[in-house]
């Protein structure tokens, strides 16, 4: 009983990394120059969970946040010549690199992690409520 | 609130000693096995160990540490669900020691 409680606990906390990413991903959604001032710009990060066997004997799979990856696809390129961090050769000469950062798909994905948080709550409160009846049993 | 179960049961495990030191004077008799008050000495210590920990998490949270919420929650449900069930135990054992001390003989 106690460790379907761990189970849920598990979920929660991946589910927790997952909606910081996404916290994260808005955050920098216009963030030019990575933290070395190098002119790179963001790229947004997601989560890679994995299933946690610790409890597999009562037949739980936990969920533990496997790694934290980045998008390594190409920046948004915008034409601003005047801009100070515009690439002054190359292909993309005249051209700003920006986040490609989507915003309804970073919406969608932190409504689907708080959803998901919901559930599992709703899971704990159903095996709180099995726990309270089995001791009615005995009282 | 933080109910100490050790104060709470205190007195009857004081009791207990008593009635049991005075039964094995009188009679002298050995028993094996679990008896009343190593049962529910070693569940207040487990439980008392869970309050603990939960505590010791309620105050990292309360002081701004970087630990999930969602597990000190779950710890301090653990430790509730953990108490509850001991006073059921208890509450149970008691009722039957009653019941054993109210035959006449």
């Amino acid at each position: 009983m106690i460790s379907a409680l761990d189970v849920s606990t598990s979920a929660l906390v991946a589910q927790r990394v997952r909606l910081n990413t996404i916290s994260g991903n808005i955050a920098n959604m216009s963030t030019m120059v990575d933290e070395n001032g190098e002119n790179k710009p963001y790229q947004p990060r997601f989560v890679v969970f994995q299933t946690d066997e610790e409890n597999a004997a009562q037949g739980m799979a936990s969920v533990k946040v496997a790694s934290v990856e980045t998008d390594e696809s190409e920046p948004l390129y915008r034409y601003q010549p005047d801009h100070p961090l515009a690439a002054t050769e190359g292909k993309w000469k005249g051209y700003v690199a920006y986040p490609k950062i989507n915003m309804n798909e970073q919406f969608v994905d932190a409504l689907e992690a708080s959803r998901a948080y919901e559930a599992n709550v709703g899971v704990i409160e159903v095996t709180k409520n099995i726990s309270r009846q089995n001791l009615s049993i005995l009282a | 609130m933080h109910i100490r179960p050790d104060s709470l049961f205190a007195r009857h495990a004081q009791q207990l000693a008593e009635r049991t030191t005075a039964q094995a004077g009188a009679q002298s008799t050995t028993h094996t096995g679990h008896d009343f008050l190593s049962l529910i000495g070693s569940g207040l210590g487990g439980v008392n160990e869970m309050q603990n920990s939960a505590n010791l998490q309620v105050e990292k949270l309360l002081a701004g540490e970087d630990v999930q919420s969602a597990e000190v929650m779950t710890g301090l449900q653990k430790a509730d669900m953990a108490f509850r069930l001991l006073v059921q135990v208890r509450n149970k054992l008691m009722q039957a020691f009653e019941e054993i001390n109210n035959i006449r003989i």
